[in-house]
């Protein structure tokens, strides 16, 4: 065989053999990197990729509203909803939504204030004062629907694309087409995942398991505790874990030299390396000590009730920096708020709400900010939402009231990477129902965000069974009109 | 004449309803002639009283006018200008028609196309021609979206019923696309051929083949110049067929007698003892549980316990072990309920069969009955399709399969069997799931009584049929409200026979189902079976894809071979054992991994997947083999068989009750008892080592599980509490076992329990220098278990062994 030497070829020949392992995969890395032919004789399954096309974001946070906020509450202000308060809303309600047995009455008019914001005179709540400097920034989607009346479905719908069955997420499909820039952490982070719904909103599915969703913490763990799991050995000390270490290399590189060579043993070996390279890493980002009192200030980190979400979201930052491609920041408030399950406002709205928003409001202003004073604003592409959005008309379930479940039109926003700032895409009807102007169904959503990112989804396929598979299966249309 | 489309069309994607293959019908195919033209303007009374807006009182008419009023203004000048041009009687006798669509008649909108109709009246969602209109699937018209209010005016259109005066048909479309499946044509795929006889090859070595399995093998090394490489040693091969056959390690007394018996029957008393033990049915129980998809809860959003599933489990364990026939053990778990019985014992047992069926996920937050009870019949059709014969029947759903001769038509007739089987009942029952109570004698009443508070009631999750046994309608391109032709019960055309049998009216057909699958004509239920088995001890399937012998899968790389197996089954009464033991004893399996350089060389170049097998192909353990095997190196392994796996806290009802469920402490169990919660498999901490090491996806049929290879297994075995744990009772055990033996000693005592050899010279030298290191670095907190420094230095050499390379890597 010719040059390039294999990695295979290296471990033969080395004098160091096992030890220059790691050096091999970073020379492989690079040489990926800069597309040269090295990359295709070592190619690993997160080795940087190119895309199919010149991307405009580099990487992707999203913030998960886990519940479905009310988008006319927030960002979609209904000036015909705020003069109907207490009347019937014309067609009524359909079938699917009613036999869900609530009892959905009168359209009720938002009660917040509403405004507009920046050049651009964007719309939003009272809700979110912070974001709402930010408007000039974000370019908001008034027109998303999506399937799904209830939670499972319609959150594994925006996070998988398919509404019962196992596929895989949105951000392992991406780390699969893009690999990874870091050499000591997954591609794909998920901080704070809801543990309800189980793993299949970050699970690879079929994909091969290197891009699954790695998880840092749960909704149960305050997010200053939320942790990779296994990471550090609580019984060890480290200079005894590290001479453990050299035993156990001296094991497997015995191993190895026994052994025919066997490509399944190489992938086994190069992944401890990568362990052992998260287990010096990983704490690092993981730790906010290194961090100034203004930007942990600017988060809401050690103030109620931001710092939980603060925290997700500098962590977020943290790792969007060490060069993780994709990061996700689910917000759920319950462990805070018994009884109030996310942003599931069936009932007591008024309440509750305002809650939530307090929580989220300043960490993600102080997202934005960060990375755009770092510059990372422009290649990082920022997603916030919820599985659907909540009807305009009021929902009885005590005396308090809120709003239903309502997946037909709703608000999701995106700023940086590549998107129109100060813009806003797509319209519901006059009661915020239903999505009626320049429409974006979910698969439109994330045929976009696979856009922005380089990747054409529908090249963006995987062979299994037999087939081959999608994230947008057989639908999603780029969405022209919030391309910047 | 009708276009058919493409075989090798690239994407095509399981429901949801819609796939590539029918945008490409849609949008491609060719027209068929008609005769007729539109009646533009003329309202005509409309004929058919079953619609519900047809009555014809007064206040319906003045209704009507308003209606009509509507469409006049707002719907027909838009269909006029926009869409008769490619939709309409007169594009078709100008060759100019699309899609197979009119939309210039109210038949011709309500029949559609092929998708289905174009407009169903109060629906707007599932309309076709509003999806199109609102560019959600097709984008239509192709010339420039309708306007904003015009879209509107349609969704109130057909919100408000879609009326419409436009009566007669100006000719209505044919809407079968495409050609029928020439089943005589298809049959010449060589899955569906029956397996052939043939008698095995000739092989210039004729001294290496032990078995006719090694001629067919060795006969196919030799056409493409390659020669096995050596045979495995004796360490080598002790450890590979006991982790194969019972999923743990050998015991140091086991390898003792092993290597003194040198006698010719040192092997076949190895196999016979592993094939008897009852550590060999948890082991292919569990495999066969993961082709079952089997779970302890529904997962998804309604993440129910099914509290009874056990027994299933335990059922399937049991009948491995006692080497039930394949064929009896399928029919049995197909139709058990249905089955006759000796004794209440064994109509119990075939009950509790039936969970085959039932295990699976079921999209219990549903809301429509029907939509329901065909989703369910969905799962257990991939099921059957997947498990028993190796095809993707799911396909069929919405269109005829694109790559397997399998037509809606016969989908539906499975449909029709399990849709006339419970699956599922009304909501806010236990579980939601139908709990058959099992018949009680004398005997197991009063073995039940005593364990009530244990067991809970003896109800099994079982089967039973409807009590109206029904036909299933197409529905077409899978939307339920499409209803197409009623297709009688029955099974594949691809795999019809004579003699197979005919399902009657009252019954649901699933005992007929079972016995066209087991019947000795049936092509694929004994090839897909003992390739299974292929996989499992060779670490490939002769069909490499061992979930799919369609045209997407893989080709047999022994076709002869496969099919000499097959028969070989089925005529020894489908003995699952004797089945292992033969492949077990061939030459083959006895392969050493490694070799000389230069066949090392040779094989590489000439193939380098091994799919030959020119040498032994090493695997990762499965995660159950390296959790037992920690536990059982550790003296901590309970070995309790069977019983129920988890229990529910509170009251059962229909939501998402994950965290509800109460799991017993599963931690020491073997790997088959861990309760399985679907979607949750970390829910107890403990057992977080399920998703990390690739459980199987209980959610999928799967005949091969996959061997990941990522860093969070070795964060896991270096760091786990489980594993250091297991380690410090290991080193416990290991110092008690050897107590006044010297520190090498007892280094090669511990690699001959846990490796299956003894450590090499620069081992022990590591092994000692660890010790030491860890002795002098010993601080209290590591020394505070009592038994000081040699128990921490122990503990993290036996770490060690735990998280090498070798002990999760078989050879």
């Amino acid at each position: 065989m010719t040059l390039p030497l294999t990695r295979r070829q290296l471990l033969q020949t080395s004098a160091c053999g096992f030890g220059s392992l790691a050096l091999a995969g970073l020379c492989a890395r690079e040489a990926a990197a800069e597309g040269s032919s090295a990359a295709k004789a070592t190619s690993q399954p997160l080795d940087p990729r190119s895309p199919h096309f010149a991307p405009r974001a580099k990487r992707v946070i999203f913030l998960f509203m886990m519940g479905g906020p009310s988008h006319v509450d927030t960002f979609d202000f209904k000036p015909e909803l705020q003069k109907r308060d207490g009347q019937d809303m014309p067609g009524g309600v359909p079938e699917a939504q009613k036999s869900a047995g609530r009892q959905l009455r009168k359209l009720m008019a938002s009660p917040f204030r509403w405004q507009q914001h920046g050049q651009s005179g964007l719309w939003a709540s009272e809700l979110f004062p912070h974001v709402a400097e930010h408007m000039d920034d974000l370019c908001v989607i008034n027109s998303m629907h999506t399937e799904g009346f209830d939670h499972a479905n319609a959150t594994l719908k925006l996070h998988t694309g398919a509404v019962s069955l196992t596929r895989p997420s949105l951000g392992s499909w991406v780390v699969y087409g893009l690999g990874s820039h870091n050499d000591s952490l997954p591609g794909f982070i998920t901080i704070c995942p809801d543990r309800g719904r189980g793993t299949r909103n970050h699970s690879n599915a079929f994909l091969p398991s290197v891009y699954q969703g790695l998880a840092i913490g749960h909704d149960g763990v305050p997010a200053r505790e939320a942790t990779i799991r296994h990471l550090a050995n609580a019984r060890l000390s480290p200079t005894v874990q590290r001479r453990q270490l050299e035993y156990l290399r001296q094991l497997n590189r015995e191993h190895r030299a026994r052994t025919a060579d066997d490509d399944q043993l190489d992938g086994l070996i190069r992944s401890y390396e990568l362990a052992f390279r998260m287990q010096r890493e990983a704490p690092r980002h993981l730790d906010l000590s290194d961090e100034t009192p203004h930007t942990l200030a600017m988060y809401g980190i050690d103030e109620r009730p931001t710092d939980d979400f603060g925290r997700q979201c500098l962590m977020a930052r943290r790792f969007a920096e060490a060069g993780v491609r994709f990061i996700q920041v689910t917000h759920t408030i319950r462990r805070h708020f018994p009884g109030v399950a996310n942003w599931d406002q069936h009932n007591d709205l008024v309440r509750d709400l305002p809650r939530n928003c307090r929580a989220v409001d300043r960490p993600i202003a102080a997202l934005l900010a960060d990375l755009k004073q770092r510059g990372m604003l422009d290649d990082t592409l920022v997603i916030w939402g919820g599985e659907f959005g909540r009807t305009p008309v009021a929902e009885h379930r005590s005396k308090a009231v809120g709003r239903d479940h309502n997946p037909l039109g709703y608000t999701m926003w995106l700023a940086g990477g590549g998107v129109r700032a100060g813009h806003v895409h797509g319209a519901t009807d006059a009661f915020g129902y239903r999505a009626t102007e320049d429409r974006v169904y979910m698969h439109d959503l994330h045929a976009t965000v696979l856009h922005l990112l380089g990747l054409d989804h529908e090249r963006l396929t995987y062979r299994y069974a037999g087939r081959d598979f999608r994230l947008t299966d057989v639908y999603g249309r780029v969405v022209k009109g919030i391309l910047a | 004449m009708r276009a058919v489309p493409p075989r090798a069309f690239p994407v095509c994607l399981v429901p949801p309803r819609h796939c590539l293959m029918l945008r490409f019908l849609l949008a491609k195919l060719v027209m068929v002639t008609l005769m007729g033209a539109c009646s533009l303007g003329a309202l005509v009374a409309r004929a058919d009283d079953s619609e519900p807006n047809a009555s014809r009182d007064q206040a319906d008419k003045s209704h009507d006018a308003a209606e009509l009023a509507f469409f006049e203004r707002r719907i027909r000048p838009v269909l006029v200008e926009r869409c008769y041009e490619c939709h309409s009687a007169a594009a078709q006798q100008a060759g100019k028609l699309k899609g197979e669509l009119l939309l210039d008649s109210r038949p011709g909108v309500l029949q559609g196309g092929p998708s289905g109709p174009a407009v169903v009246p109060g629906d707007v969602e599932a309309s076709l021609l509003l999806s199109a209109i609102r560019h959600e699937d097709l984008e239509m018209p192709p010339d420039g979206r309708l306007d904003a209010d015009v879209i509107s005016a349609f969704e109130t259109w057909i919100r408000r019923g879609a009326f419409d005066p436009r009566a007669e048909a100006a000719g209505v479309v044919q809407v079968d696309a495409r050609a029928p499946i020439d089943f005589a044509e298809a049959r010449k795929f060589w899955a569906f051929q029956p397996p052939r006889k043939s008698s095995p090859p000739q092989v210039a070595n004729t001294s290496w083949p032990r078995s006719d399995i090694d001629r067919f093998l060795l006969a196919r090394l030799e056409a493409v110049g390659l020669e096995p490489v050596g045979d495995a040693d004796r360490h080598t091969l002790l450890r590979r067929v006991t982790f194969d056959l019972t999923g743990l390690p050998p015991t140091p007394e086991a390898i003792e007698s092993y290597l003194a018996d040198h006698s010719d029957e040192a092997w076949s008393r190895v196999v016979d003892r592993l094939l008897a033990s009852p550590e060999f049915g948890e082991r292919w129980g569990r495999h066969w549980l993961d082709v079952a998809r089997y779970a302890d809860s529904n997962g998804g959003g309604v993440n129910i316990a099914f509290d009874n599933a056990w027994r299933y489990r335990d059922y399937v364990i049991a009948a491995i072990n006692a080497d039930k026939p394949y064929d009896r053990f399928l029919r049995e778990q197909l139709a058990g309920d249905l089955l006759p019985y000796d004794s209440p014992q064994q109509q119990a047992e075939q009950i509790v069969a039936t969970g085959f069926l039932m295990v699976g996920n079921k999209p219990l937050g549903k809301y429509d009955k029907e939509a329901l009870v065909l989703d369910v019949a969905d799962e257990q059709i991939d099921l059957v399709g997947r498990a028993l014969m190796g095809l993707t029947l799911g396909c069929a759903r919405c269109h005829d399969h694109m790559f397997d001769p399998v037509p809606m038509a016969d989908y539906y007739a499975l449909a029709g069997i399990f849709a006339s089987t419970h699956s599922v009942i009304k909501k806010k029952v236990i579980s939601g799931i139908p709990h058959v109570r099992l018949p009680l004698d004398e005997r197991n009443a009063s073995w039940y009584e005593a364990r009530k508070e244990q067991i809970g009631q003896a109800f099994a999750q079982a089967a039973a049929d409807i009590e109206h046994p029904h036909d299933e309608a197409i529905r077409i391109r899978g939307q339920l409200a499409a209803r197409g032709q009623v297709v009688p019960r029955g099974f594949l055309q691809v795999a019809r026979f004579a003699g197979q049998p005919d399902i009657p009216n009252d019954e649901s057909g699933r005992r007929q189902l079972a016995e066209w699958l087991t019947d000795p004509a049936h092509p694929l239920t004994a090839r897909v079976m003992v390739n299974r088995v292929w996989h499992h001890l060779f670490g490939r399937g002769l069909v490499a894809t061992v979930d799919n012998f369609g045209a997407r899968g893989q080709r047999p790389s022994h076709p002869r071979l496969l099919d000499h197996l097959a028969i070989e089954f089925r005529e020894d009464n489908w003995s699952l054992k004797r089945l292992i033991r033969r492949l077990v004893h061939t030459r083959a399996y006895r392969l050493a991994s490694t070799g000389e350089a230069e066949l090392l060389t040779r094989g590489r170049a000439l193939d380098p997947d091994n799919a030959l097998l020119w040498r032994a192909r090493g695997r990762r353990l499965d995660v159950e083999a390296m959790r037992d095997s920690i536990l059982a190196i550790s003296d901590r392994l309970d070995r309790t068989r069977g019983g129920p796996t988890l229990t529910f806290s509170g009251r059962y009802e229909f939501s998402n009750s994950t965290r509800r469920l109460k799991v017993p402490d599963p931690s020491r169990r073997r790997g088959v008892y861990l309760p399985i919660v679907r979607d949750h498999l970390d829910m107890v901490p403990s057992l977080d080592i399920l998703e990390v090491f690739d459980f199987a996806n209980p959610s999928f049929v799967t005949g091969r599980r996959n061997a990941t290879i990522v860093p969070t297994q070795a964060l896991y075995l270096m760091n786990s509490e489980f594993v250091t744990e297991q380690a410090e009772h290991a080193a416990r055990r290991l110092l008690r076992a050897t107590s006044g033996q010297s520190d090498r000693e007892r280094v090669a005592r511990f690699f001959l329990t846990a490796l299956t050899r003894p450590p090499s010279a620069t081992e022990v030298d590591g092994a000692l220098e660890l010790l030491q290191d860890v002795r002098a670095a010993a601080d209290v907190s590591e020394a505070e278990a009592g038994e000081g420094p040699d128990l921490a230095a122990w503990t993290v050499l036996c770490q060690t062994i735990f998280a090498s390379s070798e002990f999760v890597f078989l050879n």
